[in-house]
């Protein structure tokens, strides 16, 4: 249970799950982009309502890496909080239409949690983007449980993003 | 040191969990005062469900009896999935999520033998229950001891006051 894994390659492995969500930001698809990418604004939408983002680290180029660490709400109480960052590699940069990288839970102790593959694509449409976020999901997978929150996670993250894009 | 959940991730939580234990109280005041935080709130729940001790995993693989009979089987020697669904009217997708439930609970365990993966008990996955049920055993037995102690102290005393003579 404790041993370390090693990483899943979410490139090559067929994933077992996958969560599609689409979005209308008004906002150009760079901007969107960038939003993406820009570790100073990941910062500032990254993770659902409550959560912080304290930390982000981005060498924006194929290969390089990223990591986004997170804090949880005050509210919640410490003992039942547990923090893990994501991290992964970028596989596709290509400003400003689509960006793909692995999505890994990562925990100082115990390293990959779980690995996903997270596939944005930004496409103009009405003077805004139209955002489409594929996150796939492989053995072992995260629980069921967790699985079922994964899109709440997103939307609420992505109404982050929105009203910062508004701002 | 591993007080935490996803933590625990690689040992998922089991779906045979009630549901309840995701609704306790300070979920539904946390939920109260803090709508916005529904993810959260939600992940919260998923941490204090997840954090249960081998114990509680054990008693819970046990309380179905499909698995039960799952280790019954393993018991007379070890069995893949294909040869557990021939003995059950389950399918093997079935049989598959319960051995994962016994499995996190320690109960089974599954060898790497190419493309199969027999199932073969793990006694030592029942210690945790053994040891309970044994100190609960310890406990009542003490307990029935004293109760019989004093019902015979009181049958005596009762008899003493209904023949008073004796």
């Amino acid at each position: 249970m404790t041993e370390p894994r090693i990483p899943v390659d979410v490139r090559s492995a067929s994933p077992t799950k996958q969560l599609v969500i689409e979005r209308y930001l008004k906002a150009s698809p760079e901007r969107v982009f960038d939003a993406f990418t820009d570790p100073d604004q990941l910062k500032n939408w990254w993770w659902p309502n409550g959560f912080s983002c304290p930390a982000a680290e981005v060498d924006l180029r194929v290969g390089g890496r990223y990591r986004l660490a997170m804090e949880w709400p005050d509210s919640i109480p410490s003992d039942a909080q547990f923090s893990h960052d994501l991290g992964g590699e970028y596989y596709e940069i290509d400003r400003p239409r689509r960006l793909v990288m692995s999505g890994r839970a990562l925990n100082d102790e115990q390293g990959e949690l779980f690995a996903t593959l997270i596939e944005v694509t930004f496409e103009a449409r009405d003077g805004g983007t139209a955002l489409t976020m594929c996150q796939s999901y492989f053995e072992p997978m995260p629980p069921a449980e967790a699985m079922s929150g994964a899109e709440q996670g997103w939307s609420e993250q992505l109404d982050k993003l929105q009203r910062l894009l508004a701002d | 040191m591993r007080s935490t959940s996803l933590d625990s991730a690689p040992n998922r939580p089991d779906p045979v969990l009630p549901s309840g234990s995701w609704d306790g109280p300070a979920f539904r005041g946390l939920a109260k005062s803090q709508p916005h935080l529904t993810f959260a709130i939600w992940l919260y729940n998923l941490t204090a469900m997840n954090r249960n001790d081998p114990l509680s995993r054990a008693f819970a693989a046990l309380a179905d009896p499909t698995r039960r009979a799952i280790l019954e089987r393993l018991a007379t020697g070890e069995a893949g999935v294909v040869e557990l669904a021939e003995a059950s009217t389950l399918t093997q997708p079935a049989i598959t999520k319960h051995l994962k439930v016994l499995e996190r609970a320690g109960l089974v365990g599954r060898a790497r033998d190419g493309q199969r993966r027999p199932a073969r008990l793990q006694l030592e996955g029942l210690l945790p229950v053994d040891q309970w049920l044994r100190g609960a055993h310890a406990e009542w037995s003490s307990r029935l001891d004293r109760l019989e102690a004093h019902l015979a102290g009181q049958t005596e005393s009762t008899i003493t006051q209904e023949n008073p003579d004796d």
